[in-house]
C-alpha cells in the first residue's frame, strides 16, 4: 500500500454551501429595514429607543451569560442576539417605557434561548417569548398602542384602540380603510403597522433564498379556511395585526419551525388556523404570538413524524 | 405482621375506629369556634358595606329576584340592605360581590366575595371602584342610578385593559339594585 | 443513624423540592405570596411529623400488604384534624389558603416519607425527619414566595419594597410560578454540586 496517498475521514456534511448562519441572519435584518424604516416614520423617537434598548439589552445578556455563566467564548458575531432584540420591538409598543423593554429582552434572551441551550437549542421563538412575557407582566402598558405621527414626530402618547381590539370590543362592523392598513398610519405595535414594508422584506427574503414561501403561504391558507367558515373578510385579517409580521419573520425562524416542507406546510397551516380562531372566537385581539409559540412546541413532534426521505432510491426485489 | 384476611381486616378495623374517634372528638372541640368564626367573616364583612346599623341582618334574610338580601335597622327604622349579587359575565367565570344599599338607594359599599379574574387587570375591581381617583371618575360608592361603563354609553371608568371585568361588575350591581328596588316595592 | 444526620438529609440531600421533586401541586400553587409559602410549609411539616411519628408507632401492627391503606387514613386524619383547628382559630388563613389544605393528604412527601422512612426507622427518627423534611419544604415554599412576591409585586411579607406598578405580573401566576422553582432548582443545584 502506498504511503504517499493519505485518505481522509470527515463527517458529513461533506458538500457546503456559501450560506452561513450569520449570513443569513444578516439577510433578514436586511429584510427588516423596511420595517425600521416605516416605524421610525410613524413613531419617531421613541420607536428609536425601544429599538436600541431591546438590542443592547439582548446582545448584552447574551454576552454576560455567555462569558460568567458557560464560559464558552462569546456568540454575538451570529447576529441572532441583535435580530432577537429588534424582532422585539418591533412587536412592542413604540412608547413602551425602557425598563419594560429591557426586561423583556433579558427575558427573551436569558429564559427562551440560553437557558434551553443557545441558538439552535430553543424550543420557542425567544422575540415572541418576551413579548408573551411582557404582555402578561405588564397588560396595562402592553395594550397602549401609540397612534402614529407621521414624519419622524414623536408618538407623543396619545394612545388609541387598534383595529383589532375595536373589531373585538364593539359589536358594529368596522370596514377599515386600506390604504392606511397598507401604509401603516394606524395604532398598533411599531413593526406591524406597515403592511407594504413587511411584503417588501418578504419579497427580499424569497430572492435571497433565506425563507422559503412554504410556511407564510401556508398560515394565510389556515386563516382563509377559518375565515370562510367564520364569513369575515380575509384581506382585513392579514393586513392587520401581526400577522405579516409573524408570517414572514417569526414563523419562519430555521430553529423552531419544522425541517421538511410538508412539516412546513402543516406547521404554517395550524399557525393560521389557531390565529384565525383567536382573533373570530376567543377572548385576545391578537392571536398571532400564541398560535406561533404553541406551533413551536409542535414543531419537534413535526419533525419526528415528518422525517426528510434519505438519499437512496427504494429499490425492489429485482426479477430474474 | 403477617398479611392474612384476618390480620387485613382487623388491623384496618381498629385503624379506622381510632381515626374516627380521634376526628369525632376534635370536631366537637371545635364545633363552636368554627360556628363563631364564620359568623364574625359575615358580620364584618356585612358592617364594611352597610351604613350604620344594630339589629342581625343575617337573622332577618330575606330573598328577592333570587339574591339574598341582608336588611340592616338602625332602633327599628331600616337604613338599607346589603345584597349578595353575582355575574356570570366575567372575563374567568362568576363573580359574586356584597353590595350594600342605603334606604335612599345610594349605594354604601361593597366587597368583592370571589372573583377568577386576571391579577393586575379585572382583579383590581375591588379598588378601581371605590378609589376617589380622578374625581371619582370610577367610585360606584354613592350612585343611585343602574350603573353602565363609559363605552357602553355610561358614566363610569372602565378598569383600563379590562372592560369585561368591568362591565360583569356593574351588571352584578345593577342586579343588586334591582333586587333591593323590589324588596322594598314589596314592603310597601 | 444519627438525629443530626436524618435532620440535616431533609434540609439539604433531600430537600423534597429541590432535590426529590415532589409536592410540586402546593409549591406552586401557594407560592404567589411569601406568607403563603410559609404557611403552607408549616401546615405540612405540623402533619408530616404528626403522620411519621404515627405512622412509626403502628409499623409492626399493619400487614404488608394493606400498608398503603393504612399510611393514607393516618395522614388524611391528621389533615382533617389540621383543617378543623384552622377553621376554628385561623380562619382568614384558611380562606386563603382553600383547598389546598385537604389537598395535603395527597402531597406525595408525606406518603412518600412515610413509605421510605417511618415505616422502617424508629420513632424518635421518625419525628426528626418529619421535622428535618418539614423545615426543608417550609423554606423551599418561603424563599419561592419571596421571589415571587418581590418580583411579581414589589413586596416582600406585605412590606412593599418598590412600587407595584414595576412588578412583572407574570410571576404571581401559574407559568411564573414553573420559571421562578426552575431558577431556584438551578441555584440550589450550582451551590449544592460544590460541596
Amino acid at each position: 500500500m502506498s504511503t504517499s496517498q493519505v485518505l481522509h475521514l470527515s463527517p458529513s456534511p461533506h458538500i457546503h454551501t456559501r450560506r452561513t448562519t450569520s449570513g443569513a441572519m444578516r439577510h433578514v435584518l436586511a429584510a427588516l429595514l423596511p420595517a425600521v424604516g416605516c416605524a421610525l416614520y410613524y413613531f419617531g423617537l421613541p420607536a428609536l429607543l425601544t429599538l436600541v434598548i431591546s438590542s443592547a439589552a439582548a446582545m448584552l445578556t447574551e454576552w454576560a451569560i455567555t462569558l460568567f455563566l458557560l464560559k464558552r467564548p462569546s456568540t454575538l458575531g451570529d447576529c441572532s442576539a441583535l435580530l432577537t432584540g429588534i424582532l422585539l420591538a418591533l412587536n412592542l409598543p413604540a412608547s413602551l417605557p425602557w425598563w419594560i423593554t429591557a426586561a423583556g429582552a433579558v427575558f427573551a434572551i436569558a429564559i427562551a434561548k440560553m437557558a434551553f441551550g443557545g441558538l439552535g437549542c430553543n424550543i420557542f421563538n425567544p422575540a415572541l417569548t418576551g413579548r408573551v412575557f411582557l404582555l402578561i407582566s405588564f397588560p396595562a402598558a402592553m395594550t397602549a398602542w401609540p397612534l402614529p405621527t407621521p414624519g419622524f414626530g414623536d408618538a407623543d402618547g396619545v394612545t388609541g384602540a387598534t383595529l383589532l381590539s375595536q373589531l373585538k370590543e364593539s359589536a358594529t362592523d368596522i370596514i377599515p380603510d386600506a390604504t392606511s392598513l397598507l401604509s401603516g398610519n394606524m395604532g398598533g405595535s411599531m413593526g406591524e403597522t406597515c403592511a407594504a414594508a413587511i411584503i417588501i422584506g418578504f419579497i427580499y427574503l424569497i430572492a435571497t433564498g433565506t425563507v422559503r414561501w412554504h410556511i407564510p403561504a401556508a398560515i394565510v391558507a389556515g386563516m382563509a379556511l377559518i375565515d370562510l367558515f367564520a364569513g369575515f373578510p380575509l384581506w382585513i385579517d392579514l393586513l392587520s395585526g401581526g400577522l405579516l409580521l409573524g408570517a414572514v419573520f417569526m414563523a419562519t425562524d430555521y430553529v423552531t419551525s419544522p425541517m421538511t416542507r410538508s412539516g412546513m406546510l402543516l406547521y404554517g397551516l395550524l399557525i393560521g388556523i389557531i390565529t384565525a380562531s383567536i382573533r373570530r372566537w376567543g377572548i385576545y385581539p391578537e392571536g398571532m404570538s400564541f398560535a406561533i409559540l404553541i406551533m413551536n412546541g409542535a414543531t419537534p413532534l413535526i419533525n419526528r413524524y415528518m422525517r426528510p426521505t434519505r438519499f437512496s432510491p427504494r429499490r425492489k426485489e429485482a426479477t430474474a | 405482621m403477617k398479611s392474612t384476611p384476618l390480620t387485613m381486616a382487623l388491623s384496618l378495623t381498629t385503624l379506622c375506629l381510632l381515626a374516627g374517634t380521634a376526628l369525632a372528638g376534635v370536631r366537637m372541640l371545635t364545633e363552636r369556634p368554627i360556628a363563631q368564626a364564620a359568623e364574625k367573616a359575615r358580620a364584618e364583612a356585612l358592617k364594611a358595606v352597610l351604613p350604620t346599623f344594630d339589629n342581625n341582618p343575617m337573622a332577618e334574610t330575606t330573598e328577592a329576584d333570587g339574591l339574598n338580601i341582608y336588611p340592616a335597622t338602625l332602633a327599628g327604622t331600616p337604613v338599607g340592605a346589603a345584597i349578595e349579587t353575582y355575574s356570570d359575565a366575567g372575563f374567568s367565570g362568576r363573580i359574586t360581590l356584597l353590595v350594600g344599599f342605603r334606604s335612599d338607594g345610594a349605594v354604601s359599599g361593597f366587597s368583592v366575595l370571589s372573583h377568577s379574574e386576571t391579577p393586575g387587570l379585572g382583579a383590581r375591581m375591588d379598588r378601581w371602584f371605590r378609589s376617589t381617583d380622578n374625581d371619582n371618575a370610577h367610585n360606584i360608592t354613592g350612585t343611585s342610578s343602574p350603573l353602565a361603563v363609559k363605552q357602553d354609553g355610561g358614566d363610569i371608568d372602565a378598569i383600563t385593559g379590562a372592560t369585561i371585568t368591568s362591565r360583569a361588575f356593574t351588571e352584578a350591581v345593577n342586579r343588586a339594585r334591582k333586587a333591593y328596588t323590589s324588596s322594598q316595592s314589596g314592603k310597601k | 443513624m444519627k438525629a443530626l444526620t436524618v435532620l440535616f438529609d431533609g434540609l439539604v440531600r433531600k430537600n423534597p423540592t429541590f432535590v426529590l421533586i415532589l409536592g410540586m401541586c402546593p409549591t406552586l400553587g401557594t407560592t404567589s405570596s411569601a406568607i403563603t409559602g410559609l404557611s403552607m410549609g408549616l401546615a405540612t411539616m405540623f402533619v408530616l411529623i404528626c403522620s411519621n411519628t404515627a405512622i412509626s408507632l403502628i409499623k409492626r401492627l399493619v400487614p404488608d400488604k394493606v400498608r398503603i391503606p393504612a399510611y393514607i387514613v393516618v395522614i388524611a386524619s391528621f389533615v382533617t384534624i389540621l383543617q378543623m383547628l384552622m377553621q376554628a382559630y385561623l380562619p382568614a388563613l384558611n380562606a386563603t389558603l382553600g383547598i389546598f389544605i385537604p389537598l395535603i393528604v395527597v402531597n406525595c412527601i408525606l406518603l412518600g416519607r412515610a413509605e421510605a422512612f417511618a415505616s422502617k426507622n424508629s420513632v424518635r427518627l421518625s419525628a426528626v425527619d418529619g421535622i428535618g423534611v418539614g423545615l426543608g419544604f417550609t423554606i423551599a415554599l418561603t424563599l419561592l414566595g419571596c421571589m415571587r412576591e418581590l418580583l411579581g409585586t414589589g413586596a416582600i411579607f406585605g412590606l412593599q419594597l418598590y412600587d407595584s406598578g414595576y412588578g412583572a405580573l407574570l410571576f404571581v401566576l401559574a407559568p411564573g410560578a414553573f420559571i421562578a422553582l426552575g431558577l431556584l432548582i438551578a441555584l440550589f443545584n450550582r451551590l449544592t454540586a460544590k460541596h
